[in-house]
């Protein structure tokens, strides 16, 4: 009877410490998405983070083909652009003797030296229907999103696969299949769990040091993607190695007896049959990339634009999501582009799971 | 064919090399961080020396151009990140080893896969994220009872802390309970006692060693943890936690804070702390590999 209630009471603990992890789940989920939901539109995940004002010229005036509406900017009233006719001369727009064609959702500020400030849609058509030859606009187009961190996040991950998953991947094939047991190998284990042990913050301390600094890289893509790289070490290494070594021996010998030299069956049957390890490697590193903030913001800084150069800095979705909640303290932001990152996170495990489970290999084992 | 067998011992060393790369950059981690760390401690440094025991016993960080004026003491940052580590250790560890017990021992399998597909959300979530969460939910909470006017706080960070541990131990512990042989179920089971009783008395005993290891993995992700902490501690600028409502600044944060404006010796006293924390980490690391070599024996 006494080891019945022992029993149950300690049934009870694990059950509630089990849904007490799922709820801080669910609460840090929900949370993150109730505040953040209300900023998620089209025009959030398409528009730049910042606004750009610009003065633009116009050809031919007698055809603007602009559908607009009075919108708010700055806390005043404006003319929106609701849509633009598909043979519209704003669509071949001059700002500083380049294109700069003029979309639906800019706004105009001025119309040759007129303000559009507080007038209304009557005055605007009247504005335009005696509009002849070149006209200047001065148009606002409204930031606020979130593109430009989106496509630097993507950037960031290609680059840090591109400089980190040659030699990982050389480095793993050479623990799989040339190594064998040995000080050499316990200390390339050792030194690889202990570079996973690392904690990113060193590493942007490292990558300050050697890539901003003594390379002279600057903070810039270029040096965030090199410290990434090594970030990504272990987890490649690791997950490739492991998918190298489930291709079964009978794989090797066939090749072998066939003739093929080490390379050939490393390169012709090993690798092809470890490509879901490797998928899978990818994944998590993408995964890792996506929430890694603290060994950007000391190498690839905080500028939340689409850089134009690899040597300019950018910001990815988690750094600018540090800095507006560290700065402004805008929550519904940050929550926003919590809701983002989580999605994209989701994504990854997803197609990790679905790699797993279409692995031809795990037949084998 | 014989051109290509030619091919063969380059490539060879180029695999070698490359094996190579993990060793070559945690020494060239440790080495050019320390090595910039170590400056400010030297005498004839360009940028002015400071004394390493004012340093390291330290309980005020007030940078200043003028060295004399200047204090950069870390005793009390030193502090912060092991007693919130500690707490965070302290509330994480029971509530992980339960779950483990009860996903690897008693749930059903959709309950368990459900819920480990949870638990690597929970682990995927960036921790800049959970910093989110904690400043604009955990700390106008912790704001509210508080005696302090501020809800950024030791509490504030211990909470956010054990929840980023939480996956990991978990699911270390939870591999390490299944691994468990059956036949220790078996002679359990035959001897009469209950599931719940041999997975207390039995099971999680004979795991301990695994279960060790993701404790000291989750210390390692603990005292390393800077984004989300950085948010919600407060980040104080000197003295000793009195109460779990005061304000601290672990070494992580410390750097993250002011790297993006300092220069001189105050750069340097950045990469001094940093150094501090590798050799926090150096220590998790080496009890991590003594732990795992012995696990080996067994």
């Amino acid at each position: 009877m006494k080891a019945k209630t022992q029993d149950k009471v300690f049934y009870s603990i694990m059950l509630l410490c089990s849904a007490l992890v799922i709820g801080l789940l669910l609460l840090i989920l929900g949370y993150i998405g109730y505040k953040g939901i209300g900023l998620i539109d089209w025009h959030f995940l398409t528009s730049d983070f910042e606004s750009t004002t610009a003065y633009v010229d116009i050809a031919d005036a007698e055809n603007l083909g602009l559908e607009v509406e009075v919108a708010k900017y700055d806390s005043n009233d404006y003319i929106k652009i609701k849509s633009i006719s598909s043979d519209s001369s704003a669509k071949s727009a001059i700002c500083n003797e380049e294109l700069w064609p003029i979309k639906a959702g800019d706004i105009i500020r001025k119309i040759g030296s007129t303000d559009t400030k507080g007038i209304t849609i009557e005055e605007y058509n009247l504005i335009v229907s005696n509009l002849q030859g070149n006209i200047r606009l001065k148009v606002t187009r409204p930031g606020g999103g979130i593109f430009p961190l989106i496509i630097n996040t993507f950037i960031m991950i290609g680059l840090s696969l591109l400089f980190s998953l040659p030699v990982s991947i050389f480095s793993a094939i050479y623990l799989a299949e040339y190594s064998k047991e040995g000080t050499f190998i316990r200390l390339v284990r050792f030194m690889t769990s202990s570079l996973a042990g690392i904690p990113s913050i060193i590493f942007g301390l490292f990558g300050m040091l050697i890539f901003v600094n003594y390379l002279n890289l600057g903070f810039s893509l270029f040096a965030g993607a090199l410290t990434l790289s090594i970030v990504l070490l272990p987890t490649i290494i690791t997950q490739t190695e492991e998918a190298i070594k489930r291709v079964p021996l009978t794989f090797r010998e066939g090749s072998f007896a066939l003739g093929a030299t080490k390379l050939q069956t490393i390169f012709k049957v090993i690798l092809p049959n470890a490509l879901s390890g490797i998928t899978v490697a990818i994944l998590l590193s993408i995964g890792r990339i996506v929430a890694e903030s603290a060994a950007l913001i000391l190498t690839a800084g905080t500028v939340a634009r689409i850089p134009s150069s690899l040597l300019n800095g950018a910001s990815t979705l988690t750094v600018r999501a540090y800095i507006i909640a560290k700065e402004t303290g805008d929550i519904q932001l940050a929550c926003a582009l919590g809701i983002v990152t989580i999605v994209l996170i989701i994504v990854v495990n997803a197609a990790v799971g679905l790699t797993k489970k279409f692995d031809k290999m795990s037949k084998f084992n | 064919m014989k051109n290509k067998k030619l091919h063969e011992p380059a490539i060879e060393f180029i695999f070698r090399i490359s094996s190579m790369i993990t060793i070559f950059a945690v020494i060239m981690i440790i080495v050019f961080i320390i090595s910039k760390g170590i400056q400010p401690f030297l005498s004839g440094n360009k940028e002015g020396t400071y004394s390493f025991t004012e340093f390291i016993s330290g309980l005020e960080w007030r940078p200043n151009d003028d060295l004399t004026k200047a204090r950069y003491g870390i005793f009390y940052m030193i502090v912060g990140s092991l007693v919130s580590t500690f707490g965070a250790i302290l509330i994480g560890v029971p509530i992980s080893l339960f779950t483990a017990a009860y996903l690897s021992e008693l749930a059903n399998k959709k309950l368990k896969k459900a819920v480990k597909a949870g638990i690597l959300l929970l682990a995927g979530i960036p921790s800049v994220i959970y910093g989110v969460f904690g400043l604009g939910f955990l700390v106008p909470w912790i704001r509210n009872m508080s005696p302090q006017p501020q809800g950024q706080s030791l509490l504030a960070a211990v909470i956010v802390l054990t929840m980023m541990i939480l996956p990991t131990m978990i699911s270390i512990s939870e591999n390490a309970i299944s691994s468990v042989p059956n036949a220790y179920r078996n002679a359990s089971y035959a001897l009469g006692a209950s599931k719940v009783y041999t997975t207390i008395h039995v099971l999680i005993p004979a795991a301990k060693r695994g279960i060790l290891v993701g404790i000291i993995l989750g210390v390692g992700r603990a005292v390393g943890e800077t984004m989300a902490v950085i948010l919600v501690c407060g980040n104080t600028i000197g003295g000793l936690p009195n109460s779990i409502f005061d304000k601290i600044r672990p070494l992580t944060t410390n750097v993250v804070l002011e790297m993006g404006y300092a220069a001189g010796i105050h750069k340097e006293m950045l990469f001094a702390t940093g150094s501090v924390l590798i050799a926090f980490i150096i220590i998790v690391n080496i009890i991590l590999n003594r732990l795992i070599k012995k696990m080996g024996e067994y």
